[in-house]
């Protein structure tokens, strides 16, 4: 297991590095960055553009660029933000990473809880009311879009604040600024503004993962194995906690992982309409301006993220399934 | 898509006040526009517009503002930091001369200043600033000639190591001094042969010449010791706070010498970008004030809001159809006449910007907007959607509609690509608006509609045939409106090129009388109706809202935004 895990991290390295070559052209590609700073009316002083060509060697040849961006990046110097002057990229990346792990963990756990065990009552009483009313209910919030449903229960939570006449949810932002108080005011506070984007979150997800799981589950109920330790005589709870669930856990492991990877690199339109500042918004800012050093950052955080989690996907499908083991 | 930027500077007054529009929405491009803290001309009234000061409790109450773009730094006389997001926090912080009033006009700063600045002599061009005694930094040092002299050191386009916006006014200056040794009264003496009108709006968001003086390095200060941070404040609000990304606080400087003081205890800026997310904020009591892009849906779901104010107002930004004077057809007055007689402006109208303001009026000047003192209408007979007679004059001019029924003469076919920015469903509308009353015409006309990064760069090199876009307009337009339209200027984008035009801003810039120089600047604007190279169309809202228990918060539509009075805000006395 050790062999193979040192294996993929080794394979990993080339991937980065070609994917960061193939990014980092085609961000420079796309066309000039300063092209907003030298349309201005009346002009700004050549001068004033050289000095900002020369600050981010938008002078030199691509690969001399790229290169240089690469011996910073090695060495932990993510270099500046061309948006934002004098921002370090390192610190913003990381800020911006937990504050997307914050809602992100949370909306996957969720999401998961609910995915199985919504899953297993639908494959286990297949063709029930409760098999048709989660059905429908996941089909709906997959083709209910993120910002839609967001809108929606925004409103509800406003009104609901109105109501009690206090201030449960929060629609905007992650923490209030400037918010004095002891631990708990705090608590309180992060809960208040994480509610709305995580179940905005878990929803598209355990939608898609409530299918993935009846589907596997309705497989593992009809096999052999269930049967014979049925007839065997241990209880249905047994066969199919630790039997049946077991084995139907496994393609929505790697779903999960590698959905996790995903969305870590920034849910997007969920921080888009709830207004974090996470990495979703940095991707748009990045993207938008025209922001190398920001769009590169953000690029190797998340290729390492879903490399990772795709690493843990392997693992857990060996402890998951004993028949599995890696050379 | 709605508009995602609103730029709206003062230029350093003159160049600097025009922009382009820029960004899929209309927002101009951005030249640093003259601020000021301090007094109010021009007092605030409770709904949003210029009118009775409001009372308010004394040091109460916090105020959270939606704010719809984070500033990438707070030096607004750079390049890089212009821009509305940074004049917002800026404004009542950084000392200016001038400030602009939402009655589109200026007001000098009573609290800066012992009087209004004078002109001492005009040839050579000599005006006299006398900065109060007790006018200072909060650290303690004065605000004195230092702080002139380094506004003209670094903006005169002398050193071009200075990252600046703009060198407009300060490059026709030949120094800047105090007056007998007494640091408190300057003088600014403009070049021999050189005269600059709007002098007014110079000397605006000053930053603290003694620490920028002080640094190892002072081109390197000036461009980046702001960026996230004033150390010090020259007005009635100090940054308290800065958490990049997320959110900026403002507290009331101790040291603030002005008459009145702040009455709210805190202004904290909350950054959200997404524009669909403020209204919904703002019920839920997460911000008390917005200053959003107007559209449709937004301004009637925030009017549905109870304990909310809302207004929607005209500020200096105006929508505009530009010309290509090189383009066969276009080079041709009678053409480009026709075209101006045969637009329905308010019909255009009718489907963008009167879905939610009934205010919205044509706009009949190019220099002047609607709202200021000095506007006139010289729209005559066009922009009223005369069919019949725009026909006419295409026949006499002659353009013969052929077999597919565009007119044509000498194989000059009138068949022109429309350019403007996408995303912007006004722009869009305008557009199939202007299409279709050409086709009466005769006019073929086909959509170039690309993002505003690709737009303006090919503005600029008047790479277009028709363009719609909008400028700035600013209270200092003389200087402003030059060079979009004198022979060569920078931003004559549809090349016009008449003498007269260039003769009658040479008069408008030797007159240092404001009532003089805006008559000339009316024969101006008369005179380009007769160029037509450009057509106006209307000026732009602008959109506030507030919650009510709020008092004084007044929109204003120049550069200096609705922060321009922030610190006679407070919660209202019951």
């Amino acid at each position: 297991m050790l062999t193979f895990v040192v294996r993929r991290i080794l394979i990993a390295v080339p991937v980065l590095l070609i994917s960061s070559m193939i990014v980092y052209a085609l961000v420079a590609a796309a066309g000039n960055p300063l092209a907003q700073l030298e349309g201005r009316n009346p002009p700004v002083p050549q001068a004033v553009i050289q000095l900002r060509r020369d600050q981010f060697n938008l002078d030199d040849p691509l690969p001399v660029r790229y290169l240089k961006w690469l011996g910073g990046f090695v060495r932990g110097d993510f270099g500046k933000s061309l948006q934002f002057a004098g921002l370090d990229v390192r610190a913003d990346l990381f800020a911006r990473l937990l504050v997307t792990a914050r809602m992100v963990i949370l909306a996957i756990l969720l999401a998961v809880v609910l995915a199985v065990v919504t899953g297993v009552l639908s494959a286990t009483k297949q063709y029930s009311a409760l098999d048709y009313g989660f059905t429908s209910l996941g089909f709906l919030f997959l083709s209910v879009p993120v910002f839609f449903f967001a809108g929606i229960i925004k409103d509800l939570a406003i009104r609901f604040n109105q109501r009690s006449g206090s201030q449960v949810f929060y629609t905007i932002g992650e923490a209030t600024p400037g918010l004095s108080g002891g631990f708990f005011t705090r608590l309180s506070d992060y809960a208040g503004h994480l509610i709305l984007p995580t179940i905005a979150l878990a929803v598209i997800n355990y939608a898609a993962w409530s299918r993935y799981q009846r589907s596997s589950m309705l497989d593992v109920l009809n096999s052999d194995y269930l049967r014979l330790a049925r007839a065997k005589g241990l209880s249905r709870r047994r066969v199919l906690v630790r039997h049946g669930l077991r084995t139907a856990l496994i393609p929505l492991t790697t779903v999960v992982a590698i959905d996790i990877g995903g969305v870590l690199g920034g849910a997007v339109l969920t921080e888009r309409v709830f207004a974090w500042h996470g990495m979703g918004e940095m991707l748009l800012q990045a993207v938008t301006n025209q922001d190398i050093n920001r769009v590169l950052a953000w690029l190797m955080i998340s290729a390492v993220i879903v490399i990772m989690f795709n690493l843990i996907a392997d693992v857990l499908y060996a402890f998951l399934d004993p028949r599995i083991r890696y050379a | 898509m709605r508009r995602n930027k609103r730029f709206a500077l003062f230029a350093p007054v003159a160049v600097a006040a025009l922009a382009l529009s820029a960004c899929g929405s209309d927002s101009p491009t951005t030249t640093p526009a003259p601020n000021a803290s301090g007094s109010t001309g021009a007092a605030p009234s409770a709904s949003g517009g210029a009118g009775a000061a409001v009372p308010v409790k004394a040091n109460t109450g916090e105020l959270t503002f939606g704010s719809d773009q984070e500033p990438t730094g707070f030096n607004v006389n750079t390049s890089k930091d212009a821009g509305t997001a940074a004049v917002n926090v800026t404004v009542q912080i950084l000392p200016s001369v001038a400030t602009g009033t939402p009655d589109l006009g200026f007001q000098f700063n009573k609290d800066l200043l012992v009087s209004d600045p004078t002109v001492v002599s005009t040839s050579p061009q000599v005006i006299e600033y006398k900065i109060k005694p007790e006018a200072k930094w909060s650290d303690g040092k004065d605000i004195d000639v230092s702080d002139f002299e380094l506004q003209f050191k670094a903006n005169n386009g002398t050193d071009d190591k200075f990252d600046v916006a703009s060198t407009t006014g300060y490059e026709d200056m030949a120094k800047v001094e105090a007056v007998g040794g007494d640091k408190k009264t300057i003088r600014t003496t403009y070049k021999p042969g050189k005269s600059f009108p709007d002098w007014q709006g110079l000397f605006t968001n000053m930053v603290p010449a003694h620490l920028v003086n002080a640094a190892p390095e002072i081109h390197e200060a000036w461009a980046n010791m702001f960026n996230t941070a004033l150390p010090v404040s020259g007005g009635p609000w100090s940054l308290a706070e800065y958490k990049t990304g997320d959110s900026l606080t403002l507290t009331p400087n101790p040291m603030w010498y002005g008459a009145v003081k702040p009455s709210l205890q805190k202004i904290i800026f909350r950054f959200l970008p997404e524009s669909t997310t403020q209204p919904q904020a703002l019920q839920n009591k997460e911000v008390q004030l917005i200053y959003p892009q107007p559209q449709l849906d937004l301004v009637n779901q925030v009017k549905n809001i109870p304990g909310v104010e809302s207004s929607l107002n005209f500020g200096l930004s105006f929508e505009h159809i530009d010309f290509n004077a090189k383009v066969p057809g276009l080079n041709d007055v009678a053409v480009r006449k026709a075209i101006a007689l045969g637009l329905n402006v308010p019909a255009i109208l009718d489907r963008t910007i009167k879905q939610f303001t009934d205010k919205a009026e044509p706009l009949g000047n190019r220099i002047w907007l609607t709202g200021q003192s000095q506007y006139e209408d010289h729209s005559g007979p066009y922009q009223k959607g005369d069919v019949e007679g725009a026909k006419k004059a295409l026949d006499a001019a002659g353009y013969v509609p052929g077999a597919d029924g565009i007119r044509a003469k000498g194989g000059t076919k009138l068949n022109f690509a429309f350019t403007t920015t996408e995303g912007n469903a006004l722009r869009q509308s305008t557009f199939d608006i202007f299409q279709t009353q050409m086709k009466e015409l005769g006019i073929n006309i086909t959509p170039d509609i690309r993002p505003s990064k690709v737009v303006f760069p090919d503005l600029s090199e008047k790479k277009f045939q028709i363009a719609l876009f909008a400028w700035v307009g600013t209270p200092f337009p003389t200087t402003s409106s030059k060079s979009i339209y004198v022979t060569g200027g920078g931003q004559n984008y549809g090349s016009l090129d008449d003498p007269k035009v260039n003769k009658l801003f040479d008069t408008a810039f030797a007159e240092l009388d404001p009532a003089k120089s805006a008559a000339t600047v009316n024969e101006i604007d008369k005179q380009l109706w007769e160029d037509m190279v450009t057509i106006p169309l209307y000026s732009k809202p602008t959109f506030i809202a507030f919650d009510n228990t709020f008092g004084n918060v007044a929109d204003n539509g120049t550069s200096d935004g609705p922060f321009w009075n922030s610190y006679t805000w407070g919660v209202k006395q019951q």
